[in-house]
Formats: structure tokens, C-alpha cells, sequence
């Protein structure tokens, strides 16, 4: 009898000893030491991740490649076809975009997209379902930095993903833009309205976009891009689509929810775009 | 000893396993299963208080660390979780699966409830809205019917290993 209340004070012991640890860790969370000791303790994690991660995915995708390349036989005459045809319009393409750049030249706008980028692969995501950060293979090594924007294609639209906000020697992680943390700088595509869209993860992988100008005409299906303020993507990236509008009775603003064009449930390779966030803005960044 | 290592290990492949891409797909209406809370309710409810919350709050700080989030609010929270399941599985007689299955609905609003507000202290209060919105219960529903066939693999490989 008395052996076993002696493991059960012994059991309290730890678990408030635990519990105060938790609580600690979560008080100085945001310090400097413990996003270092985040960042350090992850890079130690990473490889057991990076091999854990890989060996189920590669038994997965055994059985997956058996049907997968019956279709792909399938695919590649259809494709065969497209690029016969494609063949024919790049010229064309060519030609418009000679002709494009040369009129830009002689109006003096320079391209906002002229940014190189890095192919990188999603080797990971967060485990938690709260979290949605996404891991990829490429770090400092790579010239990986922190809040570097991170696109991708799909359906043949380049769209965003989210930015980078912790970079190890040969890993980054990617908050993605529907993470709640995530404000971008948007606009509208057609009436060129401005806002700044936020991400709602967990509750909902819908983005919300706030302070749009009431004026503006928001109809469902209208397009949002990046508009480039705020320093982290340049202008003109495709984010989402508008699936509903809410306008109160009274106020300056509206606000919308918009419909990421990026599914993350698909997403295998991104587009880092190397581009170094100015000195003020990635000071900002580190402040929020 | 050796049935330890064997939740260890589960609860390691699973970590790995919700890191993965294809798991997102797992899921209704956006809400995917939590394995690791599955396994760790059942490590907790067949071994005791003691090993339940040392293995919630080590598999707590390696999804913490994995995520990228808060450090220590997952930790907190199993620990809690592994505890008080482990506590259960003193008190009640018997170790069949129903038990388990009204438990892990339990554990996983509780889950749900201290996740909540912790992100409500420390992070943004706009996480309660996860609650709020019935995801978890929904979350727990989809964790009650992955129980039953994880505590039979699991009671069955314990045998095992115990033999």
C-alpha cells in the first residue's frame, strides 16, 4: 500500500517538475536563446526527419509507381502531341516577349520578376495539425535566407507559398501563407484595391484579406496578387482567389476571404527566390 | 523493457509519419488524425502515470521542435494527457478496446481544450476558434475509429514482446 502511493507521489513529482518545464519553455519562447536553441535542436532533429520521412514515403511510393506507370505510358503520347504543338507557338511567344520587353525598355518600367531562384524539394511538414510548416532541402548552403519568398507552379500558375523563417546549413522551413502568423501585402488583380491578407490555419486554409478600401467592387472568382509592399515578394504574384466578401454596415474597410491558388496537399517542389529582404524590412520582420 | 522500446519506436515512426506529405490527404473535411496522441493514449493506458508522461512530454518537445511552434505547449499538453491516462488505466479494470475508444474521445477534446489555451496565452487568441468550430470533435470522432484496430496491432505485438 504505502509502496504505491510512494510511485504515485513520486509520479506527481515529475509530472509538476514536467509541467513547469513546459511552462517555462513556452514563457521564453520568443527570447533569442530559445528560438537559437529551437533552431540548433531542430538541426539535430532534421537528419532522423530528413531519413524517417524519406523510408515511408519511398515504401509509399513503391506501390504507387506500379500504377503510376501504366498511366504515365499514357500521358506521354498525349504529351508528345502537346509538344508538337507547343513547338509551334514558343516562337510566337519569343517574338511577344522581344517585342514586350523592348516597349517596357522604351516606357522605362523594369521587370519586377527578374529574380533568381532555387528549386527546392518538400522533404517534411509539421507533425502537429496546428502547425502547417512545410521543410525543404535546400539551406544556407544553397544561399538560403531567412524571409526569402517561396513560389510555386501549379496548374501552370505561379503562385506563393508562404516565406522562409528558419534556415539551417542544409534545410529551411517555410511558413506557409495560410499559417495565422502570416501577413503579405496583397492587391486585386483587376481593380488594383490594396490589403493585407492573413492566414487563418488552423481553423480554416482559407486567407482572410483586410483593409480593403470600401469602394472597391469585390466580386467572387476576382484574383489576388502580391502588390509588393511590405518587401518580401515582388509584385504581381498570383495568391488566391475571392470566395466571399464581407462588408459591415459601417467602417472604412471590407474584408474577404480568398481561396489560396496553391494546394498543399499536391506540393512536392517550390521556387525559392533568392532575393535578400532589404536591411529595415527584415528588421521589422524579426520584430513582429 | 523491451515493450517500452516497442511504444518508443511507434511513437517515432508516427512522428515521422505525420511528417509526411501524403498524411495531409488523410483526412475529413480537413481534419487529420492525431497517431501520436492515439498511441500515446494507449502506451499510457497499458504501462502506468509514469512512463505516460515521460514519453508525452519527450514525443511533446519533438513535435514542438519539428513544428517550429510554441516549444513546450505540445509537451505540456501530453504530458498532462499521459498522466492522466496512465492514471485511468490504474483505476480500471481491464484493458479492452471500448475503454479506450471513450478515452481517446476524452483525450482528444482535452487535447483540444489545453492546445487552445495555450495558444490563447502565448500565442494568438484566435486558436480557440479550433475549438470552438467543432474541428476537434470531429478530430476525436476520426481518432475513435482509428483506435480500435492501433490497440489491437498494439496489444498483439506487446504479447510479442512480452512472451
Amino acid at each position: 500500500m504505502s509502496q504505491a502511493r510512494t510511485a504515485r507521489n513520486k509520479s506527481i513529482l515529475v509530472l509538476i517538475f514536467l509541467l513547469f518545464i513546459s511552462f517555462i519553455l513556452m514563457g521564453v519562447s520568443q527570447s533569442r536563446i530559445t528560438i537559437r536553441f529551437k533552431s540548433v535542436a531542430y538541426g539535430v532533429v532534421y537528419p532522423f526527419q530528413f531519413v524517417g520521412v524519406r523510408s515511408i514515403t519511398l515504401v509509399k511510393e513503391f506501390f504507387s509507381s506500379i500504377e503510376k506507370n501504366k498511366q504515365l505510358k499514357q500521358e506521354l503520347v498525349q504529351v508528345k502531341k502537346m509538344l508538337e504543338q507547343y513547338e509551334k507557338s514558343q516562337y510566337e511567344y519569343e517574338e511577344i516577349k522581344r517585342e514586350n520587353k523592348r516597349l517596357r525598355n522604351l516606357i522605362g518600367i523594369q521587370s519586377d520578376m527578374e529574380y533568381e531562384t532555387v528549386i527546392a524539394e518538400i522533404v517534411a511538414k509539421s507533425p502537429h495539425n496546428y502547425y502547417k510548416t512545410l521543410i525543404v532541402n535546400r539551406g544556407k548552403n544553397s544561399g538560403i535566407e531567412k524571409w526569402m519568398p517561396v513560389v510555386a507552379y501549379q496548374n501552370e500558375t505561379r503562385c506563393v507559398v508562404g516565406k522562409v523563417i528558419d534556415v539551417q546549413q542544409f534545410s529551411a522551413r517555410i511558413q506557409p501563407l495560410i499559417d495565422q502568423s502570416s501577413y503579405i501585402g496583397v492587391m486585386l488583380m483587376e481593380s488594383r484595391y490594396s490589403g493585407i491578407l492573413q492566414g487563418q490555419s488552423p481553423i480554416s486554409d482559407n486567407c482572410l484579406m483586410q483593409y480593403v478600401d470600401r469602394r472597391a467592387e469585390i466580386s467572387y472568382g476576382d484574383l489576388v496578387i502580391t502588390s509588393g509592399m511590405g518587401g518580401v515578394f515582388p509584385k504581381g504574384i498570383i495568391i488566391g482567389e475571392i470566395v466571399s466578401v464581407s462588408k459591415k454596415r459601417y467602417g472604412v474597410f471590407q474584408e474577404a476571404i480568398v481561396k489560396p491558388v496553391v494546394d498543399y496537399g499536391r506540393l512536392e517542389e517550390v521556387y525559392i527566390i533568392t532575393k535578400s529582404t532589404t536591411e529595415n524590412t527584415g528588421r521589422l520582420l524579426e520584430e513582429e | 523493457m523491451r515493450k517500452y522500446v516497442v511504444f518508443i519506436l511507434l511513437l517515432a515512426f508516427f512522428v515521422f509519419f505525420q511528417s509526411t506529405l501524403f498524411f495531409e490527404k488523410i483526412n475529413l473535411r480537413d481534419v487529420s488524425p492525431d497517431f501520436i496522441l492515439i498511441i500515446l493514449s494507449i502506451a499510457a493506458f497499458l504501462l502506468g502515470p509514469m512512463p505516460g508522461q515521460i514519453m508525452g512530454f519527450g514525443v511533446g518537445l519533438i513535435v514542438d521542435i519539428l513544428s517550429g511552434g510554441l516549444l513546450g505547449m505540445s509537451a505540456f499538453a501530453y504530458t498532462i494527457i499521459g498522466y492522466g491516462v496512465g492514471i485511468v488505466g490504474d483505476i480500471v479494470y481491464g484493458r479492452n478496446i471500448l475503454i479506450s475508444i471513450i478515452l481517446l474521445f476524452f483525450v482528444t477534446i482535452v487535447k483540444g481544450v489545453l492546445l487552445s489555451m495555450l495558444a490563447a496565452m502565448f500565442l494568438e487568441p484566435g486558436y480557440f476558434a479550433y475549438f470552438s468550430q467543432g474541428r476537434i470533435f470531429l478530430e476525436a470522432v476520426i481518432n475513435c475509429l482509428l483506435t480500435p484496430p492501433l490497440f489491437f496491432i498494439i496489444m498483439r505485438v506487446k504479447k510479442m514482446v512480452t512472451v
